[in-house]
């Protein structure tokens, strides 16, 4: 099974995610902040990530660059990252960060689905 | 124990049945109430929001019933529906969990009973859903499919209490919880559970969790307000 890394703050939007990625086939591992998500993605490895820019603390941005510094020679977690308009993130400025794809927020949970596979399929 | 807003849609055709259940069911904060009055009308609110939680399904109903519903919902989603009917022979209730229900409630209901079903069968569904997660919040690494939790990597011996405690926390770190919401997701069917037991276990949960439980630093005390995960 594919294993998913969500790194979400709120925990509402966490449920849901966790909701439609079960029940799409992923095995689903979260962490709460940015903080968090390093150490977990060093823990867990995961296939892909899927990453709220507008963390707390340390930024979805910032996120995505350390992991981009830490990765070995062969490695890339492909990362999408879910962007808000109303706080101004900028998708030119995930992408820059590391990221691979980005969705706006409010996230079609049908698309995610969609969104992920495409990334997925380009990583593989 | 259900702390997320569900969206229960509630399909029936009889205007004082859904009037009922929709004002019993709203007066719960964590249930958004969706109404349907046929078949057809419910397909396009289920489609249209993506993401009900619980359908409390009629049968008998004009323009497509509630068999037609349930069939077309099961072959797009796993969402849990509850019949609630005035047919009882037994050939319908195998009808209805051969066909995929959660749950069956004969007509004429007693609104208590449909808030403990619906309680149960969303517990259940969002148990199954977490049961394959692995939660990191700062230090803490909850998990859900072995029921351990680890602090910076070491691993702690934590009561089923100690656990669920544990999961609310690092579920919303740096949230205040009060004593209140913390008896309600820890003994929800305890009636006689207050602040005194939320004391208790807060107090045994640090003794596992804290290098020194008298000066707290992950879970910290907000007076007068309740407890939050510091990470």
């Amino acid at each position: 099974m594919t294993r998913i890394l969500v790194v979400e703050d709120d925990a509402r939007n966490r449920q849901l995610y966790r909701d439609v990625l079960i029940s799409a086939g992923y095995t689903v591992m979260e962490a709460v902040d940015g903080e968090s998500a390093i150490p977990a993605w060093r823990e867990h490895h995961p296939d892909i990530i899927l990453l709220d820019i507008g963390l707390p603390g340390i930024s979805g941005l910032e996120v995505a660059r350390q992991i981009r510094r830490s990765e070995k020679h062969d490695e890339h977690v492909p990362i999408l990252a879910v962007t808000s308009y109303t706080a101004g993130d900028d998708p030119e400025k995930a992408f820059a960060a590391g990221c691979d794809a980005y969705m706006p927020k409010p996230v079609n949970l049908e698309e995610l689905k969609t969104k992920l596979e495409e990334v997925l399929k380009l990583a593989r | 124990m259900l702390a997320r807003p569900y969206k229960i849609l509630i399909v029936d055709d009889e205007a004082s049945n859904v009037d009922i259940l929709r004002t019993f069911l709203s007066r719960r904060e964590e249930f958004h109430v969706l109404t349907a009055r046929n078949g057809v009308e419910a397909l396009e609110v289920f489609q249209r929001e993506k993401d009900v939680s619980l359908i409390l399904l009629d049968i008998m109903m004009p323009e497509m019933d509630g068999w037609e519903v349930l069939r077309a919902v099961r072959g797009e989603s796993d969402v849990p529906v509850i019949m609630i009917t005035a047919r009882d022979e037994v050939s319908d209730i195998v009808q209805a969990f051969t066909l995929g229900v959660d749950d069956y409630i004969n007509k004429p209901f007693k609104l208590p009973e449909v808030e403990v079903r619906v309680e149960a069968v969303l517990r259940r569904a969002h148990r199954s859903t977490e049961a394959d997660t692995v939660l990191t919040a700062g230090p803490l690494v909850v998990n859900e499919a072995t029921k351990t939790v680890e602090l910076d990597g070491q691993a702690l011996d934590l009561s089923p209490k100690e656990f669920e405690l544990t999961r609310l926390f690092a579920e919303k770190p740096g949230t205040v919880l009060s004593a209140d919401e913390i008896v309600k997701w820890l003994w929800p069917n305890r009636r006689l559970a207050d602040a005194h037991d939320v004391k208790q276990i807060i107090y045994l949960l640090r003794k596992k969790l804290e290098p020194n439980p008298e000066q707290p630093t992950l879970v910290v005390t907000v007076r007068g307000f309740g407890y939050k995960l510091v990470v």
